[in-house]
């Protein structure tokens, strides 16, 4: 179940960040997302905070939160298991 | 304009002709359909993965334009970008806009929202070659570009500065089409395909591997042909010339006669005996297609001769290696733009 969403997330992840050069294959679902690993930025997380909203219905609610929740693919899957409400 | 000269030192252009090439000269693309898109180069080739993933195609086409023009040129950066557009990033408004009617005022991400704006054109450049100078958008329908080149060089001249960036950027989505068809600046009797532009130059006060030199450019308003006619004629008499010094005029005549009509009358005034080359049946229609006739005068200052598909009637015309070309632009009968180009 867990593995499932991974994947969904890395496939939504990608599209929404226009990451073009990479597969879902290439996202260590472990690894960082900002700073190493993928090296995001501050305008991803923006995205990333409406991803969540739009496509699982969790608003996250302060820039700290945010934080722990995009620490990794795996870390958001985990989050959004525990608190979807789509 | 001052006594310290001016010059075009490189340009390139992204259009329905061959991007970043000279193409066109002798072997144009035939321009088939009313609405006709731009044909793009592999942006890979131009721009990394990375630094591309949250442009637009417009974006995308500005930058590869500047890098194109700052290398010909042997800059790694210029002191100012100065641009024009009609409608900016459309196509991330577009985006934008549509997500807003789709789930209300809430859950916009900010990509396409930060790209809506025209200035975001001249800001993607500045990023992209680290300039931090003088970053000005002028949009101002169909004379944005000659606006910019104008406050390019003034910026030039009053600043004591060397080097400039200018161009003028258009994308033209399918809905943005349509909507310039109902405004009929597009689409009418006769005309050319409306197309998309990406057009840039370098302008410069060195002369170092120049194009051409920019002996003087202007935009004024005016109303009726008229007194269109007395401004060029002011503006030949203030550089000391005559329609006799005049090679080739450089008109933005699209097919559509009433639109036509302005150019007619103001060359029929003011320099009759000189061959008109048209390049909007080439390029297409759109309101940064000034910057190709720009691009154009530039490009066949360096040519020997005029290819014939330029001339904008069927009569023979004797070969003509230009020294000096007359470019026009109008927009609506009132707002003209004159440049004065001169072989070098």
């Amino acid at each position: 179940m867990k593995e499932e969403l991974i994947q969904k997330l890395k496939q939504e992840i990608i599209e929404v960040l226009n990451l073009e050069d990479l597969t879902p294959a290439d996202i260590d679902a472990d690894a960082p997302l900002f700073g190493e690993g993928l090296g995001l930025d501050s305008i991803d997380a923006l995205e990333l905070i409406v991803l969540l909203e739009r496509n699982y219905g969790i608003k996250l609610k302060d820039a700290a939160e945010g934080k722990e929740v995009f620490k990794s693919v795996s870390v958001m899957a985990d989050y959004i298991e525990a608190h979807r409400t789509l | 304009m001052s006594a310290t000269p001016l010059y075009i030192r490189s340009a390139a252009q992204i259009s329905l002709q061959s991007p970043l090439s000279d193409d066109w000269l002798t072997s144009p693309r035939a321009v088939v359909g009313d609405y006709v898109r731009a044909v793009d180069p592999n942006f890979r080739d131009h721009l990394s993965g990375s630094s591309s993933r949250r442009m637009g195609l417009v974006l995308k086409r500005a930058v590869t334009v500047a890098q194109q023009v700052l290398s010909e040129a042997g800059l790694d950066r210029p002191e100012a970008i100065v641009v024009g557009t009609g409608l900016g990033c459309v196509e991330s408004t577009e985006k934008f806009l549509e997500a807003l009617c789709r789930t209300g005022e809430t859950l916009l991400g900010p990509t396409h929202f930060m790209q809506s704006t025209h200035n975001t054109i001249a800001s993607a450049i500045a990023i992209h070659t680290s300039c931090h100078g003088y970053n000005i958008t002028f949009s101002h329908k169909a004379v944005s570009f000659d606006l910019a080149l104008h406050d390019a060089a003034l910026w030039l001249l009053s600043e004591g500065r060397t080097d400039a960036f200018v161009g003028a950027f258009d994308e033209v989505t399918p809905t943005y089409h349509v909507l310039l068809r109902r405004m009929g600046f597009v689409g009418r009797d006769g005309q050319v395909a409306c197309g998309e532009a990406a057009a840039g130059f370098l302008l410069s006060t060195e002369s170092d591997r120049a194009l051409c030199r920019l002996l003087a450019q202007s935009v004024c308003r005016a109303t009726g042909s008229g007194e269109a006619a007395e401004r060029l004629s002011d503006f030949l008499s203030a550089h000391n010339l005559t329609a006799a010094d005049i090679d080739v005029v450089v008109s933005g005549i699209n097919g559509y006669a009433p639109h036509d009509e302005a150019y007619d009358q103001l060359c029929r005034y003011v320099c009759p005996q000189v061959p008109v080359v048209a390049y909007k049946q080439v390029f297409g229609e759109c309101y940064s297609a000034p910057a190709l006739g720009f691009y154009v005068a530039c490009r066949l200052l360096q040519h020997d001769a005029i290819p014939h598909h330029l001339f904008s009637s069927a009569v023979s015309v004797a070969p003509i290696r230009p020294t000096h070309i007359l470019y026009i632009n109008h927009s609506q009968s009132t707002d003209y733009a004159f440049a004065l180009l001169q072989r070098i």
